[in-house]
C-alpha cells in the first residue's frame, strides 16, 4: 500500500481556533469505495476536520488531495464533496425535488438530463413519489434521505456525513445504517462519517479513527481497534474494558502477568519484552465465568442488560468486570455470591504511557 | 344541526369560563377595570378621530371633509408626499438593513460591533435630531454648504422632500435593522453551507437561500418603516421645507385653524395603512413556518468572501460613518456659539430656564407612564396567560393595537375625548401620563406573555399545592418571575416616552411642555445650538438609562 498514490489524502492537518487545538497533525490515506469513521468524545475535532475536508474550514498547516489533485484552495462550491448536515438542512423553502435540483441547476445541467439525474437520485434512497413534498411534511428519517438525495445527484467524489443518525430514532438508526452501507456497495461510494456512537462505527465502518484532543489515537479496522486499542483511551472510549497493570515473568516455560493482587498464565507474547511494566486490556466478556477457574472472587454490583449480565467480581480488592451472555435467562447469580473465573490466555498488552 | 351543537358548547364553554373567572373576584375586577381603560384610551379616541372625519359630533353627518381633502391639491399633496418619503425611505432602509447584517450576523470583529452600535444609535435620539444634524450640515447656513457657497458659488440647502426622506432612513433604520439582523441570525447555518457544498457561490448563496429565507423578516421590517415614515410627523416640520406632508399638517390643522374634522381626515388616511399592516402583521405574518432546526455542533455562517465582502463593507462603513457623523455634528453644535459661523466653545445653549423645567417635566411623566406601562403589562400578561378572560384576544388585539396607532392619530382622539366634558384633561400631566402609557403597554404585555410562556405553571401550582391562595400565589412567585419582563417594560416605555413626541404635542399646555416638544419648536425656529444642547442632554439621559440596564442584566445574571 504505501508509496501508492491514495484516493483521498489527508496529510499533516492542523486547524487552530485561538487557544484550542481543534486539529492536530492529522493524516490519513483513504481509498476509493472506503467507509471512514471518525469517533472521538464531544469536542474533539471531529466535525472540524470533516469540514476542513468540504472546504468550510481553510486548514492552517497541511495538505489534502482528493484525485491526486490538492484541494487545499478550493472553496466549499468548487470541491468534488457532498456533505450531509446534522440538521439535514434541507431548504424549507424548495420542495424535495428543488432541493434536490438545485445543485444540477447551479452547475447548469439541461432540464432533461436534470429530471432524470433526480429521478435516479430519489430512487436511491427509496423516495420515489416524494418529489412535490415540502421538507416540513417528511418524517425524520426520509429528511435525511433527501439530504443524502441531494448529495449524491451530484455524483460527488467524497460523501461526508456528520452526524447523520443523531436525530433519529434507535430502530430508524439501524436501519438508515444498513441503506447507506447499501449505497456505498452499489455505487462504490468513498464516505466519511463522523459519529460519537462508538458501536454505530464499528458496525459501519470499513476502518475507523478515534480522535482525542485533535489528535489521531488509532486508525484501523473496527475488529482491530475494539480487540487491540493502542493505547487506554482507545480501550476504554470504545467498549469497556479491564485494565490490569503489571508486568510479564517467565518461569520454567511458562509466562505469567503479574499485577499487583493476583496473576495469571498466559500464552508467550511474540514481541513483548518482559519484565517491562504493561497494561494488559481485557474485555469483559472474554472472562469465563467457570466452575474450573482459577480465581475465585466475590461479586459487588450486577447489572442486567437483556442479552447479558455484567458482573463487577471483587478479586484482591481489584474490581473485575465479566459479562456474561444470558443465554439461558436471567443472569445466576447474585450479590455477594462468589464466582470462579478464568482470565483468556492471550490478552492484549500495550504499553504504559509515559 | 352540527352549528346548532358546536354553538351549544360553544356557549356552554364561555358560561363555564364566566363562572371561573368570577371565582376570583379580584383578579376578574382587575380584569374589567383593564377592559374598560383599554376601550378608554386606545379604541375610543381612534373611533372618535373615524366619526369626526365625517362631521359627527360637531354638526351631523358629512361627507364634506372627505370632498375637501381631494378637492385641495394641498391635502393631496400632503398624502403624496408622505406616501412617495416612506416608500422611499423604507426601501432604502430594507436595503441598508441587509447589508450591515449581512456582515455582522457573519463576523464577531470589532468593526462588526461598531457597525451594529452604530446602526443601533438613533434609538436613543428625539426622532427627529436627524433633521435638526442634516440643517446643521446641509442647511442654508450649513457647515457643508457655506463651503461650496464659498468654493463654487453652488446655492443649496436640505430642505424638502429630499431632506425629509434622509431624516427619516435614519431615524427609522434601527426598527427595520433589528428586525431583519434577527431573522437573519436565526436561520441555521447549515443551510447557507449545504448550498455551498451543492455548488452555489456565496453571491448565489445569499440570493438564492439567504434572502428567500430572510423574507419574512424583511417583509415585517418593510411594513414597520413604511407605516412609521408615513406617520413621521416631526421631520416633516423641522427640514420639510415648503413641502407639506400628511401628518404634519393635521397637527397644523388643530394647532393653528382649531379645524378638527379636517384633520380627523388626514388622520383616517393615516391610521388606514397602519391598520392594515397591522392586521397583516397579526394573522397573515405570524407563522411562515420556514423556522429551521437550532443545535446543530459546530456551525457557523461562512465569513463572507471578498467580492461580497468589499461591496457591503463599503456601503456599511458609508451609511454608519454618516449616522456617526450626524450625532457628532449635533454634539457640536451644543458646545459651539453658531455652528459654521462662530466656532468657539461654550456652554451658553445650556442655561435655558425653558429646557431645564421641560426636561424635569418629561423625566417626571416618563417615569410615571413607564411604572405604569410596566405594571399594567405585568398583571396584564399574568391575567392573559393564565386565567380563563372572555374577550381575551380581543383585549390582546386592543392592546398591541395601541403601539400600531400612529401617534398623530391618537393625540386627535385624545382631543377629542378629553378636551370638554366629562373629562376636562387636557394640559393636565396626568393626560399626557395615560397617552404615554397607552400607547406602550403592548411592549410589557408582550414581554410578560412571552415570560410567562417560559415558566412553568406547575411552579404556581406548587404553590397553590404549598397552602397559598392565588393572590398570595401572584405576589409570590409570579411577581418575582416576572420582574425582568417588568424592567423590559418600564425601560422601554420610559426610553420612547423620554423622546415621544407626535402623540404629547396635543396635549401640551404652557406649564406642561415636554423637552422633546420643546426640541422641536426651538428646531422649528432655527434655535440650533439651544435644540442641539437639549438633544445632547436627552441623548445622554437615555443613554444612561441603557447602560443602567445592562448593569442590571450582569448584576442578576437575568437577561432583560
Ligand atoms: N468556529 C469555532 N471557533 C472556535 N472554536 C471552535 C470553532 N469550532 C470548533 N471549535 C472548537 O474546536 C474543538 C473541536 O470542535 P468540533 O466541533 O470539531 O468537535 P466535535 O468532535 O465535532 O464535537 P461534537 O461531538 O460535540 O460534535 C472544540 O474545542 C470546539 O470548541
Ligand atoms: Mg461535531
Amino acid at each position: 500500500m504505501s508509496g501508492q498514490e491514495q484516493f483521498l489524502q489527508l496529510s499533516h492537518l492542523y486547524k487552530f481556533f485561538d487557544d484550542v487545538t481543534a486539529v492536530n497533525d492529522i493524516s490519513i490515506d483513504i481509498e476509493q469505495g472506503e467507509l471512514i469513521s471518525f469517533i472521538g468524545p464531544s469536542g474533539c475535532g471531529k466535525t472540524t476536520l470533516l469540514r476542513m475536508i468540504g472546504g468550510f474550514h481553510n486548514q492552517d498547516k497541511g495538505s489534502i488531495t482528493l484525485d491526486n489533485q490538492s484541494i487545499d484552495h478550493l472553496p466549499p462550491e468548487n470541491r468534488p464533496t457532498g456533505m450531509v448536515f446534522q440538521n439535514y438542512a434541507l431548504f424549507p423553502h424548495m420542495s424535495v425535488y428543488k432541493n434536490v435540483e438545485y445543485g444540477l441547476k447551479i452547475e447548469k445541467v439541461p432540464k432533461q438530463e436534470r429530471d432524470s439525474r433526480i429521478k435516479e437520485a430519489l430512487k436511491q434512497v427509496q423516495l420515489e413519489g416524494y418529489e412535490n413534498r415540502q421538507p416540513s411534511e417528511l418524517s425524520g428519517g426520509q429528511q435525511q434521505r433527501v439530504a443524502i438525495a441531494r448529495c449524491l445527484v451530484l455524483k460527488p467524489k467524497v460523501l461526508l456525513l456528520d452526524e447523520p443518525l443523531s436525530n433519529l430514532d434507535a430502530n430508524l438508526r439501524m436501519i438508515m445504517r444498513e441503506e447507506i452501507r447499501r449505497l456505498k456497495d452499489e455505487l462504490n461510494l468513498t464516505i466519511i462519517f463522523v459519529t460519537h456512537d462508538q458501536e454505530e462505527a464499528l458496525s459501519i465502518s470499513d476502518r475507523v479513527i478515534v480522535l482525542k484532543d485533535g489528535t489521531a489515537q488509532q486508525l484501523d479496522r473496527p475488529d482491530n481497534i475494539y480487540n487491540e486499542p493502542s493505547n487506554e483511551f482507545v480501550a476504554n472510549f470504545v467498549g469497556h474494558a479491564n485494565i490490569l497493570e503489571g508486568k510479564i515473568t517467565i518461569e520454567n516455560e511458562q509466562s505469567n502477568f503479574v499485577t499487583p493482587s493476583f496473576q495469571f498464565r498466559i500464552a508467550h507474547p511474540n514481541n513483548i519484552d518482559h519484565d517491562q511494566q504493561l497494561k494488559a486490556v481485557i474485555r469483559p466478556e472474554k472472562i469465563k465465568i467457570d466452575p474450573n477457574g482459577n480465581f475465585e472472587g466475590i461479586v459487588n454490583r450486577i447489572i442486567y442488560n437483556g442479552n447479558f449480565t455484567r458482573y463487577f467480581v471483587l478479586i484482591n480488592d481489584t474490581e473485575i468486570i465479566v459479562d456474561d451472555f444470558n443465554a439461558h435467562g436471567l443472569g445466576e447469580y447474585k450479590r455477594n455470591d462468589s464466582i470462579t473465573i478464568s482470565f483468556p490466555e492471550n490478552p492484549h498488552f500495550i504499553h504504559k504511557e509515559v | 344541526m352540527t352549528t346548532e351543537t358546536t354553538r351549544t358548547t360553544k356557549s356552554k364553554k364561555l358560561v363555564s369560563e364566566f363562572r371561573q373567572f368570577l371565582s376570583e373576584p379580584w383578579f376578574a375586577i382587575l380584569t374589567t377595570i383593564l377592559a374598560a381603560a383599554i376601550l378608554l384610551f386606545i379604541v375610543i379616541p381612534v373611533f372618535a378621530v373615524f366619526f369626526k372625519s365625517f362631521g359627527i359630533g360637531s354638526g351631523g353627518f358629512t361627507f364634506e371633509y372627505y370632498k375637501e381633502f381631494f378637492a385641495r391639491s394641498y391635502y393631496l399633496n400632503s398624502l403624496l408626499n408622505s406616501l412617495g418619503a416612506a416608500i422611499i425611505s423604507t426601501i432604502v432602509v430594507v436595503l441598508l438593513s441587509v447589508s450591515i447584517s449581512l456582515y455582522v450576523t457573519r463576523s464577531t470583529s470589532f468593526l462588526s460591533k461598531f457597525y451594529r452600535g452604530a446602526a443601533l444609535l438613533p434609538l436613543v435620539a428625539p426622532p427627529f435630531i436627524f433633521s435638526l444634524s442634516l440643517i446643521i450640515l446641509l442647511g442654508r447656513n450649513g457647515v457643508v454648504t457655506s463651503l461650496l457657497n464659498d468654493a463654487f458659488g453652488l446655492e443649496f440647502s436640505i430642505y424638502g422632500f429630499w431632506g425629509v426622506v434622509l431624516a427619516q432612513i435614519l431615524g427609522y433604520f434601527p426598527i427595520g435593522y433589528m428586525l431583519v439582523e434577527s431573522t437573519m441570525r436565526n436561520m441555521s447555518p447549515s443551510l447557507e453551507n449545504a448550498s455551498r457544498d451543492l455548488g452555489a457561490n456565496q453571491s448565489k448563496t445569499l440570493r438564492k437561500i439567504t434572502l428567500p429565507l430572510s423574507q419574512s423578516g424583511i417583509t415585517k421590517a418593510g411594513l414597520l418603516v413604511f407605516v412609521m415614515a408615513l406617520a413621521d410627523f416631526s421631520n416633516p416640520l423641522i427640514i420639510g421645507g415648503g413641502e407639506t406632508f400628511i401628518a404634519a399638517e393635521a397637527y397644523l390643522l388643530v394647532v393653528g385653524q382649531q379645524n378638527l374634522e379636517q384633520a380627523a381626515v388626514l388622520g383616517v388616511f393615516l391610521i388606514i395603512p397602519s391598520l392594515i399592516v397591522f392586521i397583516f402583521q397579526t394573522y397573515v405574518m405570524k407563522d411562515s413556518g420556514l423556522e429551521t432546526i437550532s443545535g446543530e455542533s459546530g456551525a457557523s455562517n461562512a465569513p463572507l468572501t471578498k467580492r461580497v465582502k468589499s461591496v457591503v463593507m463599503t456601503i456599511n462603513t458609508l451609511f454608519v460613518s454618516f449616522i456617526v457623523l450626524m450625532f457628532i455634528m449635533v454634539v457640536l453644535g451644543a458646545f459651539v456659539k453658531i455652528i459654521g459661523i462662530d466656532n468657539s466653545f461654550t456652554l451658553e445653549h445650556f442655561q435655558s430656564r425653558n429646557g431645564w423645567d421641560s426636561l424635569y417635566t418629561s423625566i417626571i411623566v416618563s417615569f410615571l407612564a413607564a411604572i405604569l406601562a410596566a405594571t399594567i403589562g405585568m398583571l396584564q400578561g399574568y391575567l392573559f396567560a393564565r386565567k380563563p378572560i372572555p374577550g381575551k384576544k380581543a383585549l390582546e388585539f386592543l392592546t398591541l393595537f395601541g403601539l400600531a396607532v400612529p401617534g398623530t392619530v391618537m393625540g386627535i382622539g385624545y382631543v377629542l375625548i378629553f378636551n370638554g366634558s366629562p373629562f376636562f384633561l387636557t394640559g393636565t400631566v396626568l393626560l399626557i401620563v395615560l397617552n404615554m402609557t397607552f400607547r406602550k403597554i403592548g411592549v410589557g404585555l408582550e414581554a410578560s406573555i412571552s415570560k410567562m410562556h417560559q415558566i412553568d405553571s406547575s411552579m404556581e401550582e406548587a404553590s397553590n399545592d404549598l397552602g397559598a391562595g392565588p393572590y398570595r400565589t401572584f405576589g409570590k412567585v409570579v411577581v418575582p418571575l416576572l420582574s425582568p419582563a417588568f424592567i423590559a417594560g418600564f425601560v422601554y416605555t420610559f426610553m420612547t416616552a423620554m423622546v415621544s413626541i407626535s402623540s404629547v404635542i396635543f396635549l401640551i399646555a404652557p406649564g406642561t411642555n415636554l423637552a422633546a416638544v420643546h426640541i422641536l419648536n426651538l428646531a422649528e425656529q432655527a434655535q440650533i445650538g439651544m435644540a442641539s444642547a437639549m438633544s445632547f442632554v436627552l441623548i445622554v439621559i437615555v443613554l444612561s438609562c441603557m447602560g443602567l440596564l445592562k448593569y442590571i442584566e450582569k448584576k442578576t445574571g437575568v437577561s432583560i
